[in-house]
């Protein structure tokens, strides 16, 4: 049986607005296996990228268990949690959230210098793989919104992430350029075998993508 | 490093600002300092020519201005008579009388000398055109033949024939090219016309140099008095322990060595160079709180930056790396703007003052860029601790 990468168990997660104490995450039980396709679905607001922000480690569980890898997150420092996201974990946004005085070619790069290994084939494999080896000089502005989200899938990849955490990646897309997006994200998964991918969409399209899909309403996974 | 470069490149206009604000402040910290202290080495070094180990003055004298009272030349009879173990110290005393006349642009202090202690005044400084000034000693013969054996002679006894033989200028190279001048013009002085009749090679102590009787006679001092003596010690004495001796003997007066003029000097211009460090110090730190509100700006604009570096998983240490060589690359355009800036004043300076010295030296370079460096990186601290505090998630979903 696969090994978890994560594992919740009652998570709670709440945000303070002035003296209002807003819960999101109500009770979040989930077990994600390595190399699981997992698409999470479920209306605006009922805490999908909250979820994604606390099983990245971007974001803090105010309550509940939530263990990484078998260890408990909740122990873990600041700095031991940045380390666990620099290593195993890459996210794709909705928004691509590139570096704009970049190039292509350095925006993916910069995945690299941050962890210290910055070595130009992997750079330009990366690239190529997601059909964008003619754009490498390219600014994010100069390129297309389907290009810039397959730069930001690059970006991802190309440190060869054990999970891939991709918030609405086809939000801010067209149908064509959504379904090229998951067919590639779904390719690029197969083709790397140890390699876990969440990820959060209203797109219906994903049905066909993903090995399990989850459903969220307020606060909540309804069903697996 | 890139990312800091792209950065920069993509605010042209605001880094090229930054730049040239802290270039403007290192330009002035490298041109007043240099100013400041070039001005006084170079007049250290003029009077490390005179071929005399001490000097004696009146207490009341300024150093710099020469203000103050006369001393009778009496006194130099003492002098020569001071003993150390019995032993007479002193081998020749000449005394100098001080004046002043406006030459290029600016006040010039005139050296009046006694035409036999001209090479001790010169050392080993040539006339490279013309002559020595009385140099048939008629004025000085004249002045002794009207004083008759007396301290005292009326002036009005000399006419003006005569005292115009005795109107006699030597200048220095420098002062002559800052002020066009050659052998034959004539110079304006306390209400004479002076004549040039030698043009000495650049670091005497005086850039102007005239006959002591002569400034004595225009300006109504018949007595032989001076403003200060410079006194020859003879070999084998230490200029330490003849200077204590004639201190003891001339209580009434102030004995220096002319070794430690270099000291008296900064004594004296003190406040000179204070207000231009002063003025160097508030210019840097405006100059770094440029860079501050500079890489601020930059911070505050890029939290979206900062947070998407921080879902890649940059550290702490990363992202405070990124601020402080954004702020380092901007201190260092501005050291070399600054440094640029700096020679292009010093010509600027020397060019419009030409009697002016801007002394660019390595240590001043070296000083401005560590000041530069320093504020390079004190200046990012701020923007950096903001940065490293930046929550990514609200950044991220700030569009």
């Amino acid at each position: 049986m696969a090994k978890s990468v994560f594992q919740t168990s009652g998570l709670l997660k709440s945000f303070q607005m002035g003296s209002l104490e807003v819960p999101v995450l109500r009770g979040i039980d989930l077990q994600i296996r390595e190399g699981e396709f997992v698409a999470i679905m479920g209306p605006s607001g009922c805490g999908k990228s909250t979820l994604l922000h606390v099983l990245g480690l971007m974001s803090s569980a105010s309550g509940g268990e939530f263990k990484a890898w078998g260890e408990d997150v909740g122990r873990m420092s600041q700095g031991q949690r940045t380390q666990l996201r620099r290593e195993k974990i890459a996210f794709v946004f909705q928004r691509f959230n590139l570096l704009g005085v970049l190039s292509a070619w350095n925006n993916v790069a910069m995945a690299l210098k941050i962890r210290g290994e910055h070595r130009d084939h992997q750079v330009s494999e990366a690239l190529e793989e997601v059909g964008l080896a003619e754009k490498v000089r390219f600014k994010p502005g100069q390129l297309s919104v389907g290009q810039q989200q397959r730069v930001a899938i690059a970006r991802a990849l190309v440190c060869k992430p054990a999970v891939l955490l991709a918030d609405e990646p086809t939000g801010s897309l067209d149908s064509e350029n959504s379904r090229i997006v998951l067919r590639l994200m779904r390719r690029l998964h197969d083709s790397r075998a140890e390699q876990t991918t969440i990820l959060i969409t209203h797109n219906p399209l994903i049905v066909d993508c993903a090995d399990r899909v989850l459903e969220m309403i307020d606060g909540r996974i309804r069903k697996a | 490093m890139w990312l800091c470069l792209a950065n920069i490149l993509q605010r042209k206009l605001r880094a090229g600002l930054s730049v040239l604000a802290v270039g403007i402040g290192i330009a002035m910290l490298i041109v007043l300092v240099s100013l400041s202290r070039g001005s006084i080495a170079e007049v250290v070094q003029r009077w490390s020519s005179i071929e005399a180990q001490l000097w004696v003055f009146p207490r009341s004298v300024d150093v710099i201005t020469a203000k103050g009272d006369y001393i009778d030349d009496r006194v130099m009879e003492r002098i020569q008579a001071v003993k150390v173990n019995d032993e007479p110290i002193v081998s020749g005393v000449f005394g100098v009388f001080k004046a002043s006349l406006q030459m290029a642009g600016q006040e010039q202090s005139v050296w009046g000398i006694d035409p036999d202690d001209l090479e001790a005044v010169t050392g080993k400084h040539k006339i490279v055109t013309g002559r020595a000034f009385d140099a048939d000693r008629y004025f000085k013969k004249l002045v002794a033949e009207k004083r008759g054996g007396r301290r005292d002679y009326d002036p009005e006894s000399i006419s003006e024939g005569e005292l115009a033989r005795g109107l006699e200028l030597i200048i220095d190279q420098r002062l002559a090219e800052a002020a066009g001048a050659k052998i034959g013009d004539r110079v304006g002085m306390l209400g004479k016309e002076f004549r040039i009749v030698g043009i000495v090679q650049t670091g005497v102590p005086a850039r102007v140099l005239a006959p002591l009787e002569v400034i004595r006679c225009i300006k109504g001092v018949t007595r032989a008095r001076s403003t200060f003596y410079f006194v020859k010690i003879r070999k084998g004495i230490e200029a330490v322990a003849a200077q204590e001796a004639l201190a003891q003997a001339l209580p009434s007066l102030r004995v220096e060595r002319t070794g430690a003029f270099a000291a008296i000097l900064g004594e004296s211009v003190a406040i000179a160079i204070i207000i231009p460090d002063v003025v160097c110090g508030i210019s840097v730190v405006v100059s770094f709180l440029f860079i501050l509100l500079t890489v601020y700006t930059m911070v505050l604009e890029r939290t979206k930056e900062i947070a998407i570096l921080r879902s890649l998983g940059a550290s702490s240490g990363f992202i405070c790396r990124q601020v402080v060589f954004e702020s380092l690359l901007i201190s260092i355009g501005g050291i070399v703007a600054g440094t640029g800036l700096a020679y292009a004043g010093k010509a600027a300076i020397e060019g419009i003052w030409p009697l002016l010295t801007v002394d660019i030296r390595a240590e001043w370079l070296g000083l401005a860029m560590v000041v530069g460096l320093a504020g390079g990186l004190l200046s990012s601290q701020i923007p950096a601790w903001l940065a490293v505090r930046t929550d990514p998630l609200t950044a991220l979903n700030v569009e």
